[in-house]
């Protein structure tokens, strides 16, 4: 099987900062593989992920999607990149003034005519996808609810949805269950782990829990001073994998 | 001894510029006088007019109202392209940034003359004033409030390829709605007084009565007039200021 998904030597150094925060930063991703991100706070997973979705830009590397080179595409062509790639935020980042629904709707943005989404005119398909998926993450009853009405876990399956509805080659989960108790942190990576399966969505997910790395990965990354320390199908990871990941600096 | 050099300094400062502006007491208690004056004609008030000019305190309204509703309605795309959260073209930015400055600039009553010998002395001249008065207001308000938008709360749309205008329906909107509905009553607070003080140059509704009869020394007429412009404006300010805190705590 060939990778889908190509970053070559990818660093980021953010203006007003002197050090690196990911340097020469190298990973291929397969299709449908779950990778989990490790590394101390401040390690680079989060400049990670949103390097790879253009939230943050590259200060030098590559990035390839089947082949081709993200710098070289078109703004359409990137925009089109854009929507195979779901996004899940720490803090679920929803717009909480509108219903659930319309939220699941705004993964489908960069897919659809935006004078008709504008004006909020979705296809009768769209809607019923939306609400299947809400269904499918058990979110049934809160379809027309306003987003800040729910908890915080089911804030999180609304953006899991909203990522899934954009029938995406891949997920990036950045903390996804940072902010939540561990038995809905639990159950969260469950179904995520499941959907994504089912549907063949390859993941990369930053956690900081190692237990959580191994049991939901099938493959483990370790960052530290953003540069990449560890690489190995999650069986192979050790005890001494992860204090060399997570050793105090000298 | 610091607290007594800056008390000193402000009560300094405080008598020059009395000096400067020839603020004396003399004065303010010959202003007394005339005061005392105007009210004792003012009282018993005569409301016996009141009815007969009552449809110009519809104008008054009206002016306000519609005054109000061109601001908001000029205001709020030329707000979003002078914040750069939302614009990310800095020229747009500045150009728009200057324009509301420059506008704000310009005195009311100066605007209202301007206006009446524009377009003669009737009620349009009134409502082309305040509207620009309205929209001085409200973009330079809500402008602020788009520029303290948290930018991070755009990311879903951003990472999924959404356009310029899928931003602005799906994150911004929805978030400053409650402001800038805010804004718009606070606004149309302020414009039925100013629509009644506007009059008084010409510019139609109440404050045309007000202006013949100051002419004619008809205080006690005067005084009815403003008396039932206090009830309408309290009433207003009341329900309206009820109506703010709700949105604004919502
Ligand atoms: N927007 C930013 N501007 C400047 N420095 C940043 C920014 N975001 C992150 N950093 C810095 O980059 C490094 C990596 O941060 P981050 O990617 O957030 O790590 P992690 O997600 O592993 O905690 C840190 O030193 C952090 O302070
Ligand atoms: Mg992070």
């Amino acid at each position: 099987m060939k990778p889908f998904l190509k970053i070559e030597n990818i660093s980021k150094k953010y203006p007003n900062s002197k050090k690196h925060a990911l340097f020469d930063f190298d990973l291929n991703i397969f299709p449908g593989e779950i990778i989990a991100v490790v590394g101390k706070s401040g390690s680079g997973k989060s400049t990670f992920l949103r390097c790879v979705n253009g939230l943050t830009k590259t200060s030098s590397g590559n990035i390839y999607f089947k082949e081709k080179n993200t710098k070289s595409m078109s703004s359409k062509e990137y925009r089109k990149y854009r929507t195979n790639i779901g996004f899940i935020f720490q803090n679920y980042n929803l717009q909480n003034r509108i219903s659930v629904l319309d939220n699941v709707l705004t993964g489908l943005l960069g897919q659809r005519n935006p004078l008709m989404t504008t004006f909020g005119l979705w296809s009768k398909q769209d809607k019923e996808k939306g609400k299947s998926i809400l269904v499918e993450m058990g979110l049934g009853q809160h379809v027309n609810k306003r987003a800040d009405q729910l908890s915080g876990g089911e804030k999180q399956r609304v953006s899991i949805a909203r990522a899934l509805i954009q029938n995406p080659k891949i997920i990036l989960a950045d903390e996804p269950v940072a902010s939540l108790d561990p038995p809905t942190a639990k159950k969260i990576l469950d179904d995520l782990k499941a959907k994504c399966k089912k549907r063949k969505i390859a993941v990369v997910i930053n956690l900081h829990d190692v237990e959580m790395a191994l049991r939901y990965s099938d493959r483990i990354v370790g960052l530290r001073n953003g540069e990449k320390v560890w690489d190995s199908p999650s069986s192979e990871a050790t005890e001494e994998s992860f204090k060399q990941i997570y050793q105090k600096d000298e | 001894m610091n607290k007594k050099i800056t008390i000193l300094f402000f009560v300094a400062l405080f008598l020059w510029a009395c000096y400067e502006t020839e603020v004396s007491f003399k004065s303010l208690i010959n202003g007394f006088a005339d005061v005392n004056f105007f009210i004792s004609e003012m009282f018993p008030p005569d409301f016996s007019e009141v009815s007969k000019v009552f449809p110009d305190f519809i104008t008054t309204l009206k002016m306000a109202f519609v005054s109000t509703f061109y601001g908001a309605f000029l205001a709020y795309p030329i707000a979003i392209l002078a914040a750069n959260t939302v614009t990310k073209t800095k020229f747009l930015n500045v150009f728009f940034r200057v324009f509301l400055n420059l506008v704000r600039t310009i005195p009311d009553l100066l605007l209202a003359a301007l206006c009446v010998a524009l377009f003669g002395a009737n009620p349009f001249a009134g409502i082309i004033a305040l509207s620009f008065f309205s929209f001085g207001i409200i973009s330079k308000l809500l402008y602020e409030s788009l520029e303290s938008l948290d930018e991070n709360s755009l990311d879903p749309i951003r990472a999924v390829g959404g356009s310029w205008l899928s931003k602005i329906k799906y994150g911004i909107a929805p978030a400053v709605l409650p402001q800038f509905l805010s804004y718009c009553l606070y606004v149309f607070e302020i414009n039925i007084r100013a629509a009644a003080i506007i009059g008084l140059v010409g510019a139609g509704g109440i404050g045309t009565w007000l202006n013949i009869n100051f002419d004619l020394g008809q205080y006690n007429k005067i005084s009815s007039l403003l008396l039932t412009l206090f009830l309408i404006v309290a009433t207003i300010d009341f329900i309206s200021s009820k109506i703010r805190k709700r949105l604004t705590d919502s």
